[in-house]
């Protein structure tokens, strides 16, 4: 593994002094940014959404302790604008959200003690805050409730604290929903992202178009050596490239990335390490040049609109929104998303495990077609 | 021990075969030239040898060890100078040299002084900070040589290195070669330049169509030819009048080549029939500036056992 080191560095340096590439894929998102912001804002709406119209239906069909802490957090709920409304039918409450005259219907049971929340996709971004409020709620009920069993003595203070400032507000970022900017600064950056794989193709066919591939493979270095320090080159400058954008976004177009900036850029990194290891099984794979870039060029550009990449896939249709899956993009958006506007972590691992395992197939596949040539 | 031992080597693409059963010994310290036309079969014994290309039969053996099985081995001992130049263009000189002898496991500071010595030993020292993007097609060649040395290798292969260069910067690969043949490094050259070959080379063998057909030193070769001898006749005039079918008529003329204005002409050396090539011209009214009695080349023993030429 020692020559890793050194086809790494060689990988930077060539990538590095790529004027051009460094241009387009930094200079050239940001513009799309600044200029799909403005155009499309009227898609948008403004910064805060009037939660005064979120209408959920509940039956309590809990005990007495979970409805007395239930009742607390309704009232707090009210307090941001979502109004619940209390029903003994449980299948009207269905029906009813169903029917779309509420945004959800929860339904609270004891013996198991569970909360089931039902909702209504035409209320999307409704449904999910109330969710999120709700998860919060589940949360902050356990913990109390073994800190009862555990520390009875230490109740009193944690319920004073929690009746100070309801605990669930913060997390929901005083109701933000994405500016146009917002969107796109995600979007884009997600969308220009897969481009890198032409990166990781030019890495490949660099070393054939040179003729220095195989005066690489005449020294005593491995054939995976090459491979892993050529695809870690180029993942780290599309990873360098991606902060570029995201630093400019955030801080010049002061775009909402949200707080949790750490696990954003995990799931950017394992989407560099996706579209990388495209480009190069595109570039061990395909012979001729123009047939690898054609494919790039069609493929990425449907995985980004199934992704939401050009416009939101809420505003698209059904069959679109279900094709959309197929898409590691929509699953990376999803995650960013879900986890800037509803602090919603669920999807950070779907999202990464589904980068990363098709980025080992791709390399995989490289690394076996590498095996089997024998002279660049 | 031999540096390098091929016994019935073959090479198969499809039907064709590239390399046909050859056997070949490279001693210590020689400079050994496979001279042969494109296509013989040179490029792919080479990259057998360095283990680009796998055997279809036979073995090959360097420094005594099999190539087969100590691939690393044998490569960590080899700097080969590819037929095309493979450097990187947006890499400067020292980047480049460093980055190829660091894959041979050199580092730091080691490093940095042996790519430096090479750039120097090939004339590079004022361009070491430079791309080769704005060198010259010798310069770009003496780099492609300087990332085959800086890790010292003791078996060099140079494959066409002066294709397509200015005769002083041929001259100084050339010298290069002899030097670092001094310096311990055993060299195998292929080219297909007889002159090249004839002016460094120690052993030669020829191959064609895939088959070694002399191999041993110059001496050697020429006395395969010795009962032959050639006469140029330099003319001045046109020489799309010469029919060379009317030239061969004449007993004793072998074979008849025309460069320029330089009839070559290869005869028996049992027949004197000088006199009877003069009157052919004089009988044509070919104006005849000189004649000289050439001794044979290897380009004469590659056209007496082919019957082409080198370059054909």
């Amino acid at each position: 593994m020692k020559n890793i080191g050194p086809v790494f560095i060689k990988e930077l340096k060539h990538h590095l002094r790529e004027k051009k590439a460094n241009i387009m894929m930094i200079l050239f998102p940001i513009a799309l940014i600044v200029i799909l912001g403005a155009a499309l804002s009227s898609m948008f709406n403004t910064t805060k959404i009037e939660l005064d119209g979120v209408k959920v239906l509940y039956t309590n069909m809990g005990g007495s302790q979970l409805e007395q802490a239930f009742t607390g957090f309704i009232e707090q709920a009210g307090k941001m604008g979502v109004m619940f409304e209390e029903t003994d039918d449980s299948n009207l409450g269905i029906e009813m959200v169903k029917q779309a005259d509420y945004s959800c219907y929860v339904l609270l049971k004891d013996n198991p003690r569970v909360i089931r929340l039902y909702k209504n996709n035409r209320y999307n971004f409704e449904a999910n805050l109330v969710e999120t409020l709700l998860n919060a709620f589940v949360e902050r009920y356990n913990a109390i409730s073994e800190i009862a069993r555990e520390n009875p003595a230490a109740l009193a203070d944690v319920m004073d604290e929690t009746d100070k400032e309801f605990y669930y507000i913060k997390s929901l970022d005083g109701k933000r929903k994405p500016t146009s900017t917002d969107y796109y600064s995600v979007a884009i950056l997600t969308m220009v992202l897969m481009y890198s794989s032409i990166a990781g193709m030019s890495s490949i066919r660099m070393e054939k178009s040179l003729k220095t591939g195989n005066r690489i493979l005449c020294s005593p270095v491995k054939k995976h050596e090459i491979l892993i320090g050529k695809v870690m080159g180029c993942i780290m400058i599309t990873i360098l490239q991606s902060l570029m954008v995201f630093l400019f976004s955030k801080l010049i177009l002061n775009a909402y990335w949200g707080d949790n900036i750490g696990v954003i850029i995990a799931i950017i990194a394992s989407e560099a390490i996706l579209t990388v290891s495209f480009g190069t099984c595109i570039g061990f794979t395909i012979k001729n040049e123009g047939l690898s870039v054609g494919i790039i060029n069609t493929v990425i550009p449907i995985i980004v609109m199934l992704g939401g990449g050009y416009v939101p896939l809420d505003t698209m249709g059904e069959f679109v929104q279900k094709l959309s899956v197929v898409s590691p993009i929509k699953w990376t958006n999803q995650a960013i998303f879900r986890l800037i506007y509803n602090s919603d972590f669920s999807y950070v691992p779907v999202s990464i495990a589904v980068n990363l395992i098709i980025s080992a197939l791709l390399i995989t596949v490289s690394s076996i077609v590498y095996r089997k040539e024998a002279v660049w | 021990m031999k540096m390098v031992k091929i016994v019935e080597l073959t090479k198969k693409y499809g039907d064709v075969i590239a390399v046909d059963n050859i056997s070949l010994e490279i001693d210590v310290g020689e400079i050994f030239g496979l001279l042969g036309p494109n296509g013989a079969g040179k490029s792919t014994t080479i990259n057998m040898i360095t283990g680009l290309l796998s055997m279809d039969k036979g073995s090959i053996w360097v420094m005594g060890k099999d190539a087969r099985n100590s691939t690393n081995e044998i490569k960590r001992n080899i700097g080969i100078v590819p037929q095309d130049v493979g450097i990187y263009e947006d890499l400067t000189s020292l980047e480049n040299v460093m980055f190829f002898a660091s894959l041979y496991g050199l580092r730091g500071s080691e490093l940095k002084k042996r790519a430096i010595e090479a750039l120097e030993f090939t004339g590079l020292t004022e361009h070491i900070n430079n791309f080769p993007r704005k060198f010259s097609g010798g310069m770009k060649r003496r780099l492609n040589i300087a990332c085959a040395i800086a890790h010292r290798p003791k078996l060099i292969i140079m494959d066409e290195p002066t294709v397509g260069i200015d005769a002083q910067s041929r001259k100084h690969i050339l010298q290069s070669v002899q030097m670092l043949n001094e310096m311990g490094s055993t060299i195998i050259y292929t080219s297909h330049y007889m002159e090249e070959v004839e002016e460094i080379c120690t052993r030669v063998a020829i191959m064609d169509y895939g088959k070694i057909i002399a191999e041993g030193t110059q001496k050697e070769l020429m006395s395969i030819i010795t009962d032959q001898n050639s006469v140029w006749v330099s003319i001045s005039g046109e020489a799309d009048r010469i029919d060379k079918t009317e030239l061969m008529e004449i007993p004793g003329v072998i074979s008849v080549e025309i460069d320029d204005n330089t009839v070559k002409i290869n005869n028996s050396n049992n027949i004197n029939n000088l006199d009877r090539i003069i009157h052919y011209f004089t009988e044509k009214d070919i104006p005849i500036k000189n004649i000289e009695n050439k001794t044979p080349d290897l380009e004469t023993v590659f056209l007496t056992l082919t019957g082409r030429k080198l370059r054909d």
